[in-house]
């Protein structure tokens, strides 16, 4: 039970940590132009 | 029959040992999805160029036409908040959440009949208003429910969802740009597709919310909570009727409305302000670097300064919002004239985070003013004072420079008065956050707050 809640947990905040990490990251890759 | 009793409150009910960690990525699916909504713009340029291909003909949409359906969907949020606010308590979460992923995704499709066949009703009703109701609908299901589940850390938990809601943006802009060239050869510019796509990939990811997200049982309780903060949150409180009769909701309603004016107008005209400001020294593409920045900020602002709100207060959180904000906004001109970009960037990124941070706090301050009873509709009805300044703001900002430019001021000089207004706005703010605290003395007497 303790287990596969643990999963759970792992896969939701995967499953919405990366959309928006990747957002992220497109973001700080542009916002570098500024600094250049 | 039995999907439809699966949407109901009762079924929502979570299990005992149930982790309440669950329920932010469940709030996170759907406020990653709406945010989409800050990031429409990237299809203007396209529909305005849907029959003229490379450019614009005298049958397209106009720019200015098209930017309606960016503040219909604004205007609907604020408009669906506040009328089905009392529905989503009443309803739960759940299906709630489900009604916002068909009105979202449904937009999206009758967006795209629209832009296939060229009517401009359809996008309009499409996006804007159907779309707008999803928007409205999916914001405030959630947060009702993280406020049940946080007693101890409403700000953090209701900050973290609405974190969501700045950071979609950033998925969906890159996203749409890569499907709009995808489709390029099947359709013009590939924006009907793209929209039919984003349909069904956003009904999708909002349905793993749908299917997730989890009520506390009534004798839930945190296991080990501060001693300052409650275990539990008692349904108690005011109901969103008698809460809009009450001084510190307008009070309220008036903090988050000069909030965003103050920052939508300057987030909505960053590019061409810093290239004005900085002439000859920024060019477009660092001038996007800067919008993307903001965007960041306004992103962290709103977990960074909500978490912050459950250890300093939620009226110290908005004193800050205030006079640091004012300060920054009456320093601005000054930064422009010493031509320091470093110091210009870094008060645009603090005021942004600001900006973020007076959206994501309002829930928690709700809870301490009005209790948990109906906090989701009441955060719905204050969420009006967003539609007015998603009007206001860009209007102070982009009138006043034009008007500026008119008397020959020139265009690095154009922003001054402006940004002495908004520092003017936001010590108005500050005066209604304390007068919130006089008032509250009065709302502590009232019989449902006993």
């Amino acid at each position: 039970m303790m287990l596969s809640q643990r999963v759970r947990l792992l896969l939701s905040w995967t499953l919405v940590g990366v959309p928006l990490v990747w957002g992220v990251w497109q973001v700080v890759k542009k916002s570098l132009d500024l600094f250049r | 029959m039995f999907a439809l009793t699966f949407l109901d409150r009762e079924h929502t009910v979570a299990p005992v040992g149930h982790s309440r960690w669950l329920v932010p990525p469940a709030a996170l699916a759907i406020h990653l999805s709406i945010g989409q909504a800050y990031a429409f713009s990237v299809f203007n340029l396209p529909l305005s160029r849907l029959i003229g291909g490379a450019e614009s003909s005298a049958a397209d949409w106009r720019l200015s036409t098209i930017g309606w359906v960016f503040s219909v969907a604004i205007v609907f949020l604020g408009v669906s908040a506040a009328v089905f606010g009392r529905w989503v308590e009443r309803v739960g979460p759940r299906k709630a959440m489900f009604a916002s992923a068909v009105c979202f995704s449904g937009g999206f499709f009758v967006s795209s009949v629209g832009v296939l066949l060229h009517q401009f009703a359809l996008l309009l009703l499409g996006y804007g208003v159907l779309g707008g109701i999803g928007l409205g609908l999916g914001y405030i299901s959630p947060v009702s429910t993280l406020i049940k589940w946080y007693p101890d850390r409403p700000g953090m938990a209701t900050g973290m969802a609405i974190m969501g809601f700045g950071g979609g943006a950033m998925i969906a802009s890159p996203l749409s740009t890569a499907l709009m060239g995808r489709f390029e050869s099947m359709s013009p510019h590939g924006v009907a597709p793209t929209f039919a796509v984003l349909g069904a990939a956003y009904f999708l990811f909002m349905m793993f919310g749908v299917i997730t997200v989890r009520v506390p049982r009534d004798d839930w309780r945190v296991e080990n909570p501060s001693a300052s903060m409650p275990a539990s949150n008692r349904a108690a409180g005011l109901t969103a009727a008698e809460a809009v009769r009450t001084a510190p909701f307008w009070l309220l309603w008036t903090m988050l409305c000069l909030n965003v004016t103050a920052g939508i107008g300057v987030l909505g005209q960053a590019s061409p302000m810093i290239q004005e400001m900085f002439p000859g020294t920024i060019t477009p593409a660092a001038a996007a670097g800067f919008v993307g920045l903001l965007s960041l900020a306004n992103m962290g602002g709103r977990f960074v300064w909500s978490s912050l709100s459950d250890y300093i207060g939620r009226r110290a959180t908005y004193a800050t919002f205030f006079l640091l904000g004012a300060s920054l906004y009456a320093s601005i001109p000054t930064t422009g004239h010493l031509r320091n970009i470093a110091l210009f960037v870094a008060g645009y990124v603090l005021i942004m985070s600001m900006y973020g941070g007076g959206f994501a706090t309002i829930p928690a301050y709700l809870r301490d003013l009005f209790g948990t009873l109906q906090v989701g509709a009441i955060h719905g009805r204050l969420l009006t004072a967003w539609s007015i300044a998603g009007v206001l703001g860009p209007v102070l900002v982009n009138y006043i420079r034009e008007y500026q430019i008119a008397r020959g001021v020139p265009k690095a000089d154009a922003y001054t008065v402006t940004m002495y207004i908004m520092a003017v706005l936001l010590v108005i703010g500050f005066v209604c956050n304390w007068s919130v605290r006089r008032a509250e003395a009065r709302l502590r007497a009232h019989p449902a707050m006993a």
